[in-house]
């Protein structure tokens, strides 16, 4: 039996935190939530539901917490690693598949794609934005995806020992692909189902997305 | 000596003191405070003697004194700009590190204790 353990990164995400929880919690019991110096009362929330919590006191970003969430499950034996988002936008169901699809291909990095499975709600701009990212991806790190912005990720203990994520903020999602590249990981795309409920996530705009491209340029540049 | 000269040339003396100040009472090293005096006496030759900044111009092909200076000031602006980007960068990866040092001991900590917060 090996030990599964979901990380979800979260910042000020009361409202979605519990469901998101109880959803993954049927597929495992090492449920780990790295709240990152949220005032909402994340951290209360994630915990009645029955998730490890570990708190970042003051916020350091999506890629800080991320990367604090796999050091925490490679030192309690995690064998797989999965990466969730907090907003809710992720469907927990698509798990075993991103597993199934790790084993049958015998690879280290299982990424999900919203673009070979099913995108709901996505606005113009948003499906504009992630299409500029694959391109941006794919110019700077030489992988060809079909969405190389997806939150939702399994990650093999080999894989995770590697991928060490030194963007704290948003570029992590790309650094992370970088590295694949860099340590010669083997990786499979796998379709999953991505929701976008009204107002219920945090928009990410045309200049949020320039700054996660400078931010992860200059950090490619000057390491 | 104009007015503008006198003002900037007791600004430059002003600087070369504090900086002379700072390295005494060791808040800067030897580099540190060679480099800033260095840069105190070439604006202060500059404002004392305008002449020089015109020949040194001259002699780089550039044509007038106050372009050299431009040229000097907005490459002198992109490299301190550049340099307290790394500096600052260094601290934000520096606070992420002890976040996340103290963020995982906290989680060992409360596991041991065994309050409810682990699943």
């Amino acid at each position: 039996m090996r030990n599964l353990f979901v990380i979800i990164p979260a910042y000020n995400e009361a409202e979605n935190i519990t469901r998101v929880v109880a959803a993954v919690k049927a597929q495992t019991p090492f449920v780990v939530v790295i709240d990152d110096g949220s005032t909402d009362g994340t951290e209360a929330c994630a915990c009645t539901a029955g998730a490890t919590v570990i708190r970042h006191l003051v916020n350091r970003g999506q890629g800080a917490a991320l990367q604090t969430g796999i050091r925490y499950a490679l030192r309690h034996d995690a064998d797989l690693l999965v990466t969730f988002d907090a907003d809710g936008q992720h469907t927990a169901e698509d798990i075993p598949r991103l597993i199934t699809a790790m084993d049958a291909n015998r690879c280290d990095v299982v990424l999900g794609s919203r673009f070979l499975g099913h995108g709901e709600n996505m606005s113009i701009i948003k499906w504009a934005l992630l299409k500029a990212a694959i391109f941006f991806t794919w110019l700077v790190s030489g992988i060809r995806l079909t969405d190389a912005h997806n939150g939702l990720r399994l990650l093999s203990r080999n894989a995770a020992e590697k991928i060490v994520l030194r963007c704290d903020r948003m570029a992590h999602a790309s650094e992370l692909v970088d590295q694949v590249r860099a340590h010669a990981l083997s990786f499979r795309e796998v379709p999953v189902t991505v929701t976008y409920a009204p107002g219920r996530h945090k928009e990410q705009g045309i200049g949020s997305a320039l700054k996660i491209g400078v931010h992860y340029l200059l950090r490619r540049v000057v390491r | 000596m104009n007015l503008f000269q006198i003002f900037g040339l007791l600004i430059m003396v002003v600087s070369g003191v504090l900086t002379i100040r700072n390295r005494t009472r060791r808040r800067i090293d030897r580099v540190a405070c060679i480099r800033w005096m260095v840069l105190w006496i070439i604006a202060a030759a500059g404002i004392a003697w305008p002449r020089v900044t015109l020949l040194c111009a001259r002699a780089l092909g550039i044509g007038r004194g106050t372009d050299l200076v431009l040229y000097c000031a907005i490459l002198a602006g992109m490299i301190g700009f550049f340099y307290l980007y790394l500096r600052l960068r260094r601290i934000d990866d520096a606070i992420t590190k002890i976040v996340r040092h103290y963020a995982l001991s906290d989680a060992e900590t409360k596991k041991g204790e065994g309050n409810g917060k682990t699943t």
